[in-house]
Parts: structure tokens; sequence; C-alpha cells
């Protein structure tokens, strides 16, 4: 028998070691760094500020820290080998994200604690201090609840349902239209009502919901054929793949509707900017295509249809159109709706309340708001804590 | 830092090692604690000056009590060392016992007489505190035995009770074991070798397996009560059980590889304690240098077994009392210290008898089943979370003992428990050890045991590196030790 580990043999064995840890250290310095990170939708830790207070307090350490994670050489690729390992072990659910059955990756949702209660009480609270502002609450679901059959088998998620009828009983100002939109996308949802790489609705999901909210605060909705209907070739990778890189999914084709005789002037009022279209084109190349809505989501975004405006308002009544103005408390989902109420309201003011922190009295005041419309998913209602803004 | 993370594999090793190995040997002491200060300021930037203090301290009294022996005056000797002691000690309990004494006086005898005391609330515990006493602690109590002999380089001392790789979470190295090693040691091919081999097994079981069991206890610690049922409670408890041998034993495989690669030979930290077929044997097996520790300074010292049963069991009590105690500053490590000595005296003197007439996977079972419940007992550090979870756990909590949700998590970490399970045994090591017999005879042999040892490395190094690159969830376990 020959000697078991000869001198050679472990000469390679430090050699692969030690390759293995300069290689990735030599890396940090010859590679640029990189200042966003495209496949998880966030910007990664670039080289951090060394100054004598922040060594003595650990901030320049636990950036730098942050920095070797976010940098390492070939950072993309690891973080798809990670999931992979998971999924290799038989793990179905990675960053709260199942990896559900015909491509699907759904989030989970699980019982809301008691910030749900909270934020729906500063929901009530603000209706209660405008008893003469119609308010409507549009309430979408999230696609565990209409898709429950593509989660992987035996995972469970809450039932939104019971966040529907809570919702319902503590919004009870007289002044409120509930509207719960999971009956009209559930009776869609052949037609893909969410995204399967992302968190949101598709276009045609946000449609139909406009459609039922349209009904429940008596408007009479604009017809998807008279949209013109644009597909984007490029897939789209959302938020849920971000979290949860799984190797093999086609990704997501989106949908865009455009009003063919358009004419919007869209204000972005904190900074200061006009342009004339909902959709910002650009974003369709980029990852997170969703962003094509109004460019993501901003603190004060206001909407004018030139059309409406100029109209008078006998014709306007005959075809169900409102000249009023409203103001549109959202999240994200409300951005792929938005675009089909601008043909319904001459002046829409859309406030994002993580960002928007000033006094709703007076926007509503100054601006002459005539309807109040709150557009947010149960996930966000259940676990965003800037509901508190509204009062 | 931790040796699981993209800093020290990157950046601090790979500097260090070629510091070190560019450096002639007289001045490789300097290398490796200027490194471990680094290292330890790195999460510990001003209480490093407690660990000097130690070091500066421990180093006088010891030259004292030294020189006291040779001056055949014992009780200055005495003097030097209940000196160290009590300055050891005193440092540790201050910093680590301050805030829960108070919170225990504010709870008890604040309540009944209407006051608080706020004073020294929010001191914080210096990294590392527990382990690097009870290493100056053996260092001055040989000195005293007459064990070792003082060391006069306070380089090489500091060097000793700083030294990284053992630093910050163990294993306890006495300083006997490297006395020599620290004023000469020979690296060579040989141990850097089997040092590599070590850290990255190390490494693998930390990051790839202890990690992930540990995303599972959180997972199901997380869950609301409409999703929690007996079942996930009990699979949490076991994926605790295998989080804090993987993470632990892990770390102590990282340590002990790099000591080799400097040089060094610490002792094994572990021996494959799930396959116990008692708690006495488990405790043979789990962290040995902690167990030794307490022999060898607490137990024997306060007479071990020769002064009868009753003194006996009394020492035996005071030990897994401040074994416990030691884990962390709560109640729920008490109670688990108190938890290991009543089963180890009802095995000594009651169950001996019974469970050796039992079948060997029997008793595994039994010793399993009391490990788990020791970790339960271990992992809430609130004792009316921890009175909570154990109710659920036996049926007495309103929740259901099976839902959808129990199955799907159980499939989904089926494959990882299965692994583990495995991992926890020797099999793995006598099967790697068997082919590596057979392949020997055969004249490939040694090529195939290279490829399949360079594409293992490459594996976990590349995985470890996928799930630390990802953020994913890599929590330091002993912070409060």
């Amino acid at each position: 028998m020959k000697e078991r580990n000869s001198n050679t043999h472990n000469i390679i064995v430090i050699l692969v070691f030690v390759c293995f840890l300069g290689f990735f250290g030599i890396a940090y310095i010859v590679v640029p760094d990189r200042e966003y990170s495209e496949l998880e939708n966030r910007y990664l830790t670039t080289f951090p500020a060394i100054t004598g207070e922040r060594l003595l307090n650990g901030e320049f350490m636990s950036d730098f820290d942050s920095y070797t994670a976010d940098q390492i050489y070939g950072k993309d690729l690891f973080v798809k080998g990670n999931v992979a390992y998971n999924r290799m072990l038989g793990i179905k659910e990675i960053n709260q994200v199942f990896i559900g059955k015909e491509d699907y990756l759904i989030q989970d949702y699980q019982e809301p604690g008691d910030l749900l209660d909270e934020n729906l009480a500063s929901i009530e609270k603000f209706a209660e201090a405008h008893p003469e502002l119609p308010i409507a609450v549009l309430l979408a679901p999230n696609a565990n609840e209409i898709y429950p059959e593509m989660l992987p088998g035996f995972a469970r998620t809450y039932p939104q349902s019971r966040v529907m009828v809570r919702a319902n009983a503590v919004l009870s100002a007289d002044n409120f239209t509930f509207v719960d939109a999971t009956g009209t996308l559930a009776a869609k949802k052949d037609e893909n009502m969410y995204y399967k790489t992302d968190h949101h609705w598709t276009t045609d999901g946000a449609y139909y919901a406009y459609q039922e909210l349209c009904g429940a605060i008596g408007l009479t909705p604009k017809k998807l054929e008279e949209y013109e209907r644009i597909e984007i070739q490029t897939p789209f990778y959302g938020s849920l793949y971000s979290k949860a890189p799984v190797t093999g999914n086609p990704g997501d084709h989106m949908t865009l509707y455009r009003n063919p005789d358009r004419g919007y002037r869209v204000t972005y009022v904190m900074e200061d900017r006009t342009e004339d279209s909902m959709y910002d084109e650009s974003y369709l190349t980029k990852k997170d295509q969703y962003a094509v809505f109004f460019g993501g989501n901003y603190a004060y975004v206001k909407i004018e249809n030139e059309k409406l405006q100029s109209a008078n308002i006998a014709d306007s009544k005959m075809s169900g159109e409102k000249t009023g103005n409203v103001l549109v408390i959202k999240d994200s989902y409300a951005n792929a709706l938005i675009p089909f109420l601008a043909d319904q309201y001459a002046d829409i003011h859309m406030i994002d309340l993580r960002y928007y922190h000033d006094d709703i009295n007076k926007l509503i005041e100054e601006n002459e708001i005539g309807q109040v419309i709150f557009i947010h998913n149960v996930d966000f209602l259940s676990t965003d804590n800037s509901f508190v803004w509204l009062n | 830092m931790v040796f699981s993370s993209t800093t020290v594999l990157f950046v601090f090793l790979p500097v260090v090692l070629a510091v070190y190995f560019v450096c002639p040997k007289r001045a490789r002491n300097v290398v490796l604690l200027i490194a471990s200060l680094i290292f330890y300021m790195w999460g510990e930037p001003k209480l490093v000056l407690v660990m000097l203090a130690t070091i500066l301290v421990n180093y006088i009294l010891a030259l004292v009590c030294a020189g006291c022996k040779e001056k055949e005056n014992p009780r200055g000797a005495k003097a030097a060392l209940i000196g160290s002691v009590v300055f050891s000690i005193g440092m540790l309990a201050f910093f680590k016992y301050t805030n829960f004494m108070i919170d225990n006086v504010n709870g008890s005898i604040g309540k009944l007489a209407g006051f608080t005391i706020a004073g020294l609330r929010d001191l914080t515990l210096p990294l590392g505190i527990s382990f690097y006493t009870f290493q100056t602690l053996s260092y001055t109590i040989d000195v005293y035995r007459g064990e070792v002999k003082p060391q006069k380089n306070l380089l090489h001392l500091a060097t000793y009770v700083c030294l990284f790789p053992q630093l910050i979470a163990g294993p306890i190295v006495r300083y006997k074991t490297v006395e020599d090693e620290l004023s000469f040691r020979q690296e060579t091919v040989d141990d850097f070798s089997r040092g590599v081999r070590r850290f990255v097994t190390g490494l693998g079981k930390k990051v790839l397996l202890g990690n992930m069991a540990g995303s599972v206890f959180d997972l199901i610690g997380q869950m609301p009560d409409s999703q929690i049922s007996v079942g996930l409670l009990w699979l949490s408890s076991i994926a605790f059980t295998f989080q804090i041998y993987f993470d632990f034993s892990g770390y102590s495989d990282m340590a002990i590889g790099l000591g080799l690669m400097f040089g060094f030979h610490f002792n094994d930290n572990f021996n494959y304690p799930y396959i116990s077929d008692s708690i006495t044997e488990f405790w043979r097996r789990w962290h040995m240098s902690l167990s030794g520790w307490f022999r060898d300074y607490v137990y024997i010292p306060l007479g071990g077994n020769r002064k009868g049963k009753g003194r006996t069991i009394l020492n035996l009590f005071f030990v897994w009392l401040l074994t416990g105690f030691w884990h962390g500053a709560a109640w729920n490590f008490v109670l688990w210290g108190l938890y290991f000595f009543v089963i180890l005296m009802l095995e000594k003197y009651v169950l001996r008898s019974v469970l050796d007439k039992l079948p060997i996977w029997v008793r595994r079972i039994y010793a399993l089943f009391l490990i788990n419940l020791s970790w339960v007992i271990f992992s809430y550090d609130d004792i009316h979370e921890l009175g909570s979870v154990l109710k659920r756990m036996f049926g007495l909590g309103y929740i259901p003992i099976w839902n959808s949700s129990t199955t799907f998590y159980l499939l989904s970490y089926l494959l990882l428990f299965i692994i583990m399970a495995i991992a926890s045994t020797p099999a793995p090591i006598f099967l790697w050890k068997k082919a590596e017999e057979k392949l020997m005879t055969k004249s490939y042999g040694g090529a195939v045991l290279l490829g399949a040892e360079i594409i293992g490395i490459l594996i976990v190094m590349l995985l470890s590196t996928a799930s630390l690159a990802s953020d994913a969830f890599n929590p330091f376990l002993y912070f409060r030790f």
C-alpha cells in the first residue's frame, strides 16, 4: 500500500483552498464595484468610508461586511446557486416566497397581526374626520388568495377573505364604499390576474378591479376594447424572482393598454417634473418592468386629463365620466389601475403614504377634492406602517 | 468577525496567511497577535481593553505566583492565585451577570420595596469573555499547581489568549496544550492540509447545515398561532438540536483547522455527541473542552467523588449550576444546567442498571429525546415563552397536533434532516476511510482520492460562498457565552 496522503497530494489540496480564497480576494480589487443589482432589484453596498468615529462605533466594519458580501465576484451566480441548493434539498419556500406550480412564485401570507387593525382604524378615523367626502376603499387580494392551487403541495396561506370581512366591519362610517376585488379577479382567473414572478397584479387584473370600482361608485367604466393593447416582448422577471431567482423560469409578459386619443399631464409634484404620459417606457428594458407605470412609486403625482378638463359637464355626465377631482391614496397596486381611472376624472391627486408626509387635509381643501379612493393590496394593508400619516 | 463571512474568507484570511508565512518565524507571533486583535476589534472595537487588562493582570500575577513558589512562600503564591481568580471571575461576573442581577433584584425585592436600580442596566457583554476568562484561569491555576512554567514573554501570553481561531467561540484551549507551540512550532504541509480539510468541513457544517437548520427554527418561531401545530413545534426543536450541533461543532472544526494551518494543535471539542446512549455519555462527547475545564478546575478541587456520596452530589450540583450559568445570564440556562444535573444523578444512581438492560437503539432514543428537550430549554431565554412552548409541545396548548403546514415544512426539510442525521454519526468518515483503503490498493487510487477531495472542497466552498453572498440566515449563537 502506498502512502495515504503524499506530500504532493497535500500541497495540491492547500493550493486549491488558498487559490480559492485568493481569487475572490483579488477580484474585490480588480473587478469594479457594482452600484445596483438588477437581479436582486436593490442597491449594493460599495466600499465604505473610513473615519475614526465609524471605526470606533463599528459602522465601518458592518458596512465592510456588507461590501464583501455584495461585491463578491460572480454574486448573481452565487445568489442563483444558493436558491438552487435550497431547491435541490426540496425546500419550496425561499425568503417567504413559495416556489409554486406552473412557474408561479407566490408570496407567503400568514395571519396578520395588530398592524392590520391599526391601519384599518386609521382609515376609519380619516373617514370620520371627513364626513362630507365619499370615500371608496378598493382592497385587492394577493395571488395566494386567487391561485391557491398553484401553491406547492400542502402549503397553506391565511385566507384573505377573513381580512376582507374584518376590513368591511371596521370601515363602518356612512361615507364609505368598500370594494372587495376578490370576486371579480377569481371569476377571471383564467386570464392571468397576477404575474408569476412579481407580487403585483397584471394590467388585466388591475382593469377588472377598476371595472368593479367604477360600478361601486357610480361610474361607467371604459371598455377594454377602447384601448390599444400593447404586448411587451421582453420577459419580465419581477420582485418575487428577485427574492427567489429560480433557474428555468420563463418570466412574465407584460401588457399595456393605451388610450388612442390620450392627452394627459402627469406632474411629479415633489420632484417638480411634468410628463405627458403615465408610462415610463425606459423601464421596459430594465429588470423591474412594473415601474413602467409612473416610473415607480412617488410621494405625490397629479394626473390631469386635458380632454376631460375642457369637456362640458353635461357631456361627461352622459358618458359616465366625472370632471371632479379625486384623491387616490395608494400602494403600488394602484399604479397599474390609475391609467384607466385617468379617463374617468379630470384631476387625480395620487399620494403614497410611504413618502407623502404632508398635511392631507390641506391637500383636500386646496384642490377641491370631491372623492377619495384608497387602493391597497391586503399584504400591504397588513404589514405597512405608514397609515399613521393619514391623520 | 466570524469565520463564516465573506470578509474573513476572502479578505482577512488570505492577507493573514500571506503575511504570516512571508514573515520570519520570530515575527509570526506578532503577526498572529495583530491579526487576532483586528479580528476581535472588528466586532468589539472598545471592549478589547477588557481583554487586554485581563491578560496584563494575569501575566503579572502568574509571575508573582511562580516567584513566591520558588521562594517557598505558599501563602504568597496562593494570594496571587486568589487575586487572579477574583479578578478574572470578577470581570466576567461584572460584565456578564450585572444586568441579570439587577433585573432580578428589581423584579423581586425592588418590586416589594418599590425601588429600581437603573445604573448599569445597559452594560454590553465583551465578545468571547466567557471563553478567554476560562483560558486565562487555566493558565494561572496551572502555574499555581506547578503544571506549567509562567510565561515570561507577555507577547506569547497575549498571543495565546487572543489567538483568533479560538477567541470568540472556543474550543477552550488550555495554556498547557499550546505552551510549547507558543515559543516554538513547526508549520508543516501535512498540518496545513489537514487544517484545510478540517476548516472546509467546519464551514460546510456551519453554513450548509447549521444555518439551514437554524432558518427552520426561526421560521417556525415566527409563525402566527393560526399556523402552528404540535408537530411544527417538535420539528422546530429538532431543527434547533441540529443547528446547535452543526453550528457549534462546525465552528470548533474551523478553529481547529485554522490552528493547524498556523502550526497549533488544539484538542477536539466534539465527538459525535448525538450517538450517545445516555446523558452521561453525551457530556463526554459534547463541548469537551468546557466539561473538561469544569472537571479539572471546579469538580476535582472541590473534592470530586473522594469525599463521600453526599459531597459528590453537592459538588456535581455546583458544577452543573455553574455550567448552566456559564452559557448565559438567564434563568433558562440555570434550569438547563440543573436539568442535566438531575438526569445525570438519576443515571448514576438509579437508571444505570435499567438502561444497561435495554437494547442500544432504545437507549439512543432515550438519550436523544432528553437532549432534544434540553435544547428546548436552552433556546428560549424568556422563561414564560419557554413554559408556553413546552406546554404546547406536550399537547397542553390549544393548537392542532398536525396541520397542512406541518406536512409542507416536514416534506420541505426532510432531505436536509436526513443528511444532518447521517452527518451527526461517524458513518461518513467511516465510509470515506473504507473507500480510501480500497482505492489505495489500486494504481490510480491516489489520483481518484485527490480528485474527490478537490471536488469536495470546491463544492463546499462554492455553496458556502453562495449562501454567504446571498445574505442568507447566518447567526452567531455564542454572543451570550
